[in-house]
């Protein structure tokens, strides 16, 4: 079938950023069988025709990067603020020697963002508490020396109320020992502390005069963790309603560490982004920030389909704004430190143009 | 990293146009980003080819006073470039009220 089967043309990346080289038939099933898995995995409607053709088409375009078209370009958000040019933690930061507000001025005036957060160098909930003044001096000082919108980013993270960090047993290793009981009981406790201090830091921050708060890596210690966070931000609402509330998610479905625990009546286990959003709508989120994790050992164009096809549903049923996270890792971008601006920017625009996202 | 390559592919470019701006709106107000875009469109009284184009709102901005990346000696800057967004844009913005509350300032 030597018309069937074309030349291996088209420059591919693999989900952990390798090059290979693929034919259009190759991309096209890859897009369809990356598309199945995401129905088969989150219960989401396939894409038409005209979506899967679309997507082939950009994957497989000439050129190095690709764009959207003037005048559809959408707002871009970020996780980590002046740490992502000081001292990330994940290990991959330029380490550069400035002061945490010229960071975030060059992000402004030099890197073309459209909104910028702030963050402390280790910005779990529990970790910025203690420092919490220091915290609250350094966003007045932002405030003052900067026009972007500015929130102020922070990780949930009930992880670390757990033993040996914090003061509640662990609810994987209690039930290990079967004590299901005990194990529920200690869950609920982190989270209520973890919702307690989120209160805590969110009204002290937003009382500085920062435009809002971002809850990076919601849910990544499960269920306990996203509603933990939900009730937070129901609470935080009451105080100050204008204030932007910004939900990004860790994961794409919401591991059940507890399996019992709801939000209005609805549990939070195993929900993916779709179902997500309409706890966040209910909780009071301003943007939410959908996750699709991306397959290391599969092909962009997979991991490209896959991550629309779950965030085009989110997109449709979503009555506030997505801004959906696409670093290195997730959205179908490959999980390499430095993502390749080929898979990126391909991974963008299939992104705003199939699944109709308002930011990133 | 990949923040300039988003921008090169799909980012308004902030205080280089209307990016900041729409941001504002959308974070606000909660509402999609074509909403966002008209509003501030509206707002500013320019149409979609005007919002996007780096040369035409560099001079807007400055003649605005709404904040430019480059260095105008005297431009509003900082705050006082928020300020004068927050009136064409007819919006409270949260460091502003801050300001007028600390200082016993009034609009």
């Amino acid at each position: 079938m030597p018309d069937m089967v074309g030349a291996k043309e088209i420059r591919m990346r693999m989900g952990d950023g390798s090059l290979t080289w693929m034919t259009k038939e190759e991309v096209r099933a890859d897009v369809e069988a990356g598309m199945n898995d995401a129905v088969d995995c989150a219960q989401v409607p396939a894409l038409t025709e005209d979506d899967l053709s679309r997507i082939v088409e950009i994957m497989c375009e000439k050129g190095r990067t690709v764009s959207v078209e003037p005048g559809e370009e959408v707002i871009l958000t970020q996780d980590g603020g002046e740490m992502k040019l000081l001292n990330d933690n994940g290990s991959s930061s330029p380490a550069l020697e400035m002061s945490r507000t010229a960071a975030i001025q060059v992000h402004e005036r030099a890197l073309g963002m459209d909104t910028f957060e702030i963050a402390y160098m280790d910005p779990s909930t529990k970790n910025v508490k203690p420092v919490i003044g220091m915290e609250m001096a350094h966003c007045q000082n932002v405030m003052y020396n900067t026009v972007i919108p500015m929130l102020y980013m922070f990780m949930p993270n009930i992880g670390l109320y757990y033993k040996p960090t914090g003061p509640y047993g662990n609810p994987p290793d209690l039930m290990r020992e079967f004590k299901i009981d005990e194990a529920m009981a200690e869950g609920e406790g982190a989270m209520n502390a973890m919702r307690d201090d989120i209160i805590f830091i969110g009204e002290k921050l937003l009382s500085t005069g920062i435009d809002g708060l971002d809850f990076d890596t919601t849910a990544s210690g499960g269920d306990l963790d996203f509603v933990g966070s939900l009730q937070a931000v129901e609470e935080l609402r009451k105080t100050y309603p204008d204030a932007d509330v910004q939900m990004g998610m860790s994961a794409e479905s919401v591991l059940g560490i507890s399996g019992m625990v709801e939000y209005k009546g609805m549990l939070a286990a195993g929900l993916y982004p779709h179902e997500q959003v309409k706890l966040a709508e209910a909780a009071g989120v301003s943007t939410f920030g959908p996750v699709v994790n991306t397959n290391s050992s599969r092909s962009t164009a997979w991991n490209v389909a896959r991550s629309v096809t779950m965030v085009k549903e989110c997109s449709r049923v979503s009555t506030i704004p997505l801004q959906v996270n696409m670093g290195m890792g997730v959205g179908g971008t490959p999980m390499f430190e430095t993502p390749p601006i080929d898979a990126v920017t391909r991974a963008d625009k299939c992104m705003i143009e199939v699944a109709h996202v308002d930011g990133l | 990293m990949g923040l300039v390559t988003h921008y090169t592919s799909s980012g308004l470019g902030g205080m280089r146009t209307v990016g900041d701006l729409v941001g504002r709106v959308q974070l606000r107000n909660k509402c999609k980003i074509s909403e966002s875009k008209k509003y501030v469109m509206d707002k500013l009284g320019l149409g979609p080819e005007e919002i996007n184009d780096e040369v035409f709102m560099r001079n807007y901005r400055e003649e605005h006073g709404l904040g430019v990346i480059t260095t105008i000696g005297g431009a509003p800057y900082g705050i006082e470039a928020k300020i004068n967004i927050e009136d064409i844009l007819d919006i409270e913005i949260a460091s502003c009220k801050r300001l007028r509350e600390a200082t016993r300032l009034h609009r």
